[in-house]
């Protein structure tokens, strides 16, 4: 709000009054309250917060790049991911391929772009499950207690106990097919408890409010007021974990595609093709390089994404 | 307080039990026959993988063996691998190994992350901070194994300041390099918890009346906003150290180390259930002892806190 320009030039020489008129206090621009406006919620502010914040509008841009080479692989590279040819085993980058190619032939540009697929997929897919499931127990455990609290603390205690690597190794190793869809579940199935863990939180946190309170005064019912009320005023906290975890769940994927558990060799996949390239780092080649890089960035992005939810969302931290 | 500590002991023997069950249930599906694949391509007779599957009781139902199995962890017999040694001799083995590793990468991680938090907490928004934040988010991004190989490959390999594989001889000096890349990823946590903690409480009432009793900057950092600002760091550290030993597996395989992840990596492949579940069970009596004492850790900082 701009301060008004039109204040009268100070009378000297007078003291008739020791409080300055009230148009000359500049302050009263402050106390002014402008009515016109819609009132903002939380949303609305965070929103004019992240719009504001460099680290959202490069998060954002790079997060819609990753969106469109997922989606259309086929306009960065005209290559064939698959198309390997023995002839072309480590040769340096020439006309149409950027980065050379591997051990096999195969078009190290081309697979970079078309690994986003795998590694996207599974930590999309991964994160809406641990966000459905995790969220929906962990907001009812928190908002009705009692015995379905204590079965869900206790479950979540046992998975917390188990180390995420080593369940997702024991359960990869057990399948005889793997897919991206049985890396989704075995990612959900042991982190949903982390989600559910933030959601009872949240929900405990403000199931004692005023408006919680007045919504069962008019007669709402329970499960209404968890829905319409509860559940958008703390849903800020799992949105944060959310966009972190997704970052967490694509570079899980890909160190279990590394270790040889996570999606079968002929999936064109990050993580595959950094195993592959660290074996020739050894002799000297950094191909290694660019689905690490395009990895790091991918996860960058959410990690960044995630910061800046953070920040707008908790206006404690904002306060400088 | 010792009450305490008593109720939270018998608290662990459900998650213990449960985590166990779970684990033995996951390894008990294993697909295949592990008496053939003990055999490997001899040729078995009937009567001797009977005895065989009746020496490892998996003759029995499921239940049955969980049960005979958790009867000799209490008495501390883990049993026989499929290789005829003793699971606890193995256990034995690879266990300080891995315990070693990551106490060094807890050590490493807790102090650099909190030191280099404090300083970027302090100056909140500042040149310093931000590049703080930049680097910590660099080290999230990149998986570990990219970070693992790197180091491996420019400090072992192509400068030779580092061995380049640990082997054997698990000493603290050829230690040093696996369990700064293991430490990694939760330094950029521990620093980031720290900043922020800091950033929250450097400006609170009570640093300002520490400040203006006139305590020196140092003690009002040191005693008044890093006391405070802990509790959420050293959660995050005792959680750690467990979820460290389970999830050294790739660190472990990139410089050869023979510790639990190496073991445990081979034990799944093979299916050897005896091996499976012990490892995973002395891993969730760390995990669980670790956070315990966490948990014991914040009367220390913060006196308000009483055990009842």
């Amino acid at each position: 709000m701009s301060e008004p320009d039109s204040t009268p030039a100070p009378r000297r020489g007078r003291q008739e009054r020791f409080v300055a008129p009230p148009d000359e206090v500049k302050i009263l621009a402050t106390d002014k309250l402008d009515e016109s406006g819609q009132p903002t919620s939380i949303w609305n502010d965070a929103w004019q917060n992240l719009r504001r914040n460099p680290l959202f509008i490069v998060a954002a841009l790079l997060i819609l790049f990753v969106i469109i080479v997922v989606a259309f692989p086929g306009l960065l590279s005209s290559q064939d991911p698959r198309y390997c040819n023995g002839d072309f085993s480590m040769q340096h980058a020439g006309s149409g391929h950027p980065f050379g190619f591997d051990k096999q032939g195969c078009d190290i540009y081309s697979r970079a772009v078309f690994g986003a697929r795998a590694s996207v997929f599974a930590g999309v897919g991964a994160t809406a499950l641990f966000v459905l499931i995790g969220g929906t127990v962990g907001a009812l455990a928190g908002f009705y207690g009692g015995l379905l609290d204590s079965i869900v603390s206790r479950i979540t205690e046992i998975v917390f106990a188990i180390p995420l690597m080593l369940a997702a190794i024991v359960l990869m190793q057990l399948l005889d097919s793997r897919t991206v869809w049985t890396v989704i579940v075995i990612l959900a199935a042991f982190t949903w408890p982390q989600a559910a863990r933030i959601a009872r939180g949240a929900v405990i946190e403000s199931k004692n409010s005023e408006y919680v309170l007045a919504s069962e005064a008019l007669g709402v019912s329970r499960f209404r007021t968890l829905v319409r009320h509860v559940l958008p005023n703390s849903i800020g906290p799992l949105i944060v974990v959310t966009t972190i975890w997704l970052g967490v769940f694509i570079v899980t994927e890909a160190t279990l595609s590394y270790l040889g558990v996570g999606l079968p060799p002929t999936e064109v996949s990050w993580g595959g093709d950094i195993a592959r390239g660290q074996r020739e780092l050894r002799s000297g080649s950094p191909i290694l390089f660019y689905p690490a890089t395009a990895l790091a960035i991918t996860v960058l992005s959410f990690i960044m994404l995630g910061d800046a939810v953070r920040d707008a969302l908790d206006p404690k931290a904002r306060k400088r | 307080m010792a009450w305490y500590i008593v109720r939270r002991l018998l608290q662990m023997i459900p998650v213990f039990l449960g985590a166990t069950l779970l684990i033995y249930g996951m390894v008990f599906l294993v697909p295949g026959d592990p008496i053939q694949a003990l055999a490997g391509s001899k040729p078995l007779t009937p009567a001797v993988a009977d005895q065989l599957r009746a020496r490892y009781n998996l003759d029995k139902p499921f239940l049955v063996q969980y049960l005979l199995y958790l009867k000799g962890i209490l008495t501390l017999d883990f049993g026989t691998s499929f290789s005829g040694r003793p699971v606890s001799e193995e256990l034995a083995r690879a266990f300080p190994v891995t315990l070693k590793l990551a106490i060094m990468a807890v050590a490493i991680e807790s102090v650099f992350g909190i030191f280099f938090g404090v300083f970027a907490g302090l100056r909140k928004g500042k040149l310093f901070d931000s590049t703080l934040l930049v680097v910590s988010l660099i080290i999230i991004a990149v998986p570990i194994f990219v970070v693992g190989f790197l180091a491996q490959f420019f400090l072992g390999v192509k400068w030779g300041i580092a061995p380049v594989t640990v082997g054997g001889d698990a000493s603290f000096g050829r230690l040093l390099v696996p369990a700064i890349v293991l430490g990694s990823l939760s330094f950029a946590y521990v620093l980031r918890l720290t900043r922020n903690s800091v950033a929250e409480n450097k400006d609170a009432d009570y640093v300002r009346t520490a400040t203006a009793k006139g305590l020196s900057r140092r003690r009002v950092v040191t005693v008044h906003i890093l006391r405070n600002s802990l509790i959420p760091v050293v959660t995050f550290v005792g959680a750690d150290l467990g979820a460290l030993m389970g999830g050294a597996i790739v660190t472990e395989g990139i410089f050869n180390i023979n510790g639990v992840g190496g073991a445990l990596y081979q034990a799944v492949t093979r299916g050897e259930p005896p091996t499976v579940v012990s490892f995973v069970t002395v891993l969730v009596v760390i995990f669980l002892l670790a956070n315990l004492l966490v948990d014991l850790l914040y009367a220390a900082l913060d006196p308000r806190i009483r055990y009842v």
